[in-house]
């Protein structure tokens, strides 16, 4: 009797927490059709500016996302296979970048824009999102769990690294790399004070500083219903594969 | 389950490709739209003393007179 009524509060809690959660989603979206889908012609058709910051979001998103999952599966090779002297100590190196805060290297990120000549293009943004230590880290936990037997064996029929990486190791951790990826891709969607500061022309920036402008207009909720539309839909299509991620990353 | 990730595969097919298509080809679509217009009757109005036709913007008279003419 105690347990069945344990369940159902649990189960209440849980329903009002997700109500709550999906409260200002579900608002914005009503809200923006209050003028029927007018905003989203507007959007899609009449302002230029946000549908350019749209394909900006979106090259900034995808080119950074793709190269991050590059990157780190290289990397977490090096981490998880690779024994050499002081791989422990590089390692916690990664974990301690992974834990600053952005801001810390939002300075030298300027420096370096500023020295290779990117300053002011989406390569500002791009470049700089490729080298995310997060998801190096989560990929190497994600490699430690790929077993040794099938790399051994797979290095019998080809010396080629890069082969085994593709062609062995990469299937075995496909949950992990899509995890990495859209991880990735959101944060990279979300981000709003890296482009201010790297980006000086307004035509560069993505959607997200635009929206930082965003009032109680029926296109304000247009824009935003868009914005929120393209990660949705990634974690729609690929949820099991970042909860397989995720579950990999805690078990480590 | 299957049908669903088809769904929304499909629906961000779209969402892309038509952010792709209005990107490519917005001012030629704007153009377009901008040419049908609304044919309007126009209003007469006060101003500054003096008795004025007023046509809307992006509206056309059915004498011709466009949202230019006052």
């Amino acid at each position: 009797m105690v347990k069945r009524f344990t369940n159902a509060f649990a189960r209440a809690v849980i329903i009002a927490l997700a109500a709550l959660f999906l409260f200002p989603v579900t608002a914005t979206a009503f809200l923006s059709l209050r003028d029927g889908f007018k905003p989203y012609v507007d959007f899609f058709v009449w302002e230029p500016e946000y549908l350019r910051a749209l394909c900006v979001s979106m090259m900034v998103a995808f080119c950074s996302s793709f190269g991050t999952v590059a990157v780190s599966v290289l990397a977490a090779y090096v981490y998880s296979q690779c024994k050499f002297r002081g791989r422990g100590a590089l390692f916690y190196l990664y974990i301690i970048v992974m834990m600053m805060p952005f801001q810390v290297t939002l300075l030298p990120q300027y420096i370096v824009s500023k020295a290779l000549g990117v300053y002011n293009t989406p390569a500002a943004l791009i470049l700089p999102g490729i080298f995310s230590p997060f998801a190096a880290f989560l990929l190497t936990q994600v490699m430690k769990s790929v077993p040794k037997d099938s790399i051994e064996a797979a290095r019998l029929d080809t010396s080629s690294t890069l082969r085994i990486i593709a062609r062995v190791i990469v299937p075995q951790m496909r949950g992990g790399i899509i995890c990495a990826w859209v991880l990735t891709f959101t944060e990279q969607w979300n981000m709003v004070a890296e482009p201010l500061v790297l980006l000086e022309t307004k035509e560069n920036y993505p959607l997200a500083v635009l929206l930082s402008n965003a009032d109680t207009g029926e296109f304000s909720f247009a824009a935003t219903t868009v914005f929120m539309l393209l990660p949705l839909a990634l974690f729609l299509i690929f949820d099991s594969e970042i909860l397989d991620g995720l579950g990999d990353y805690r078990l480590k | 389950m299957k049908l669903r990730k088809l769904a929304v595969a499909l629906f961000l097919t779209v969402f892309i490709g038509l952010t792709a298509v209005c990107q490519l080809f917005g001012p030629t679509i704007r153009d377009r739209l901008s040419r049908q217009v609304k044919f309007v009757y126009p209003e007469y109005t006060d101003i500054d003393g003096k008795y004025c036709l007023v046509v809307p913007t992006g509206a056309v008279t059915p004498d011709g007179y466009d949202s230019g003419y006052v």
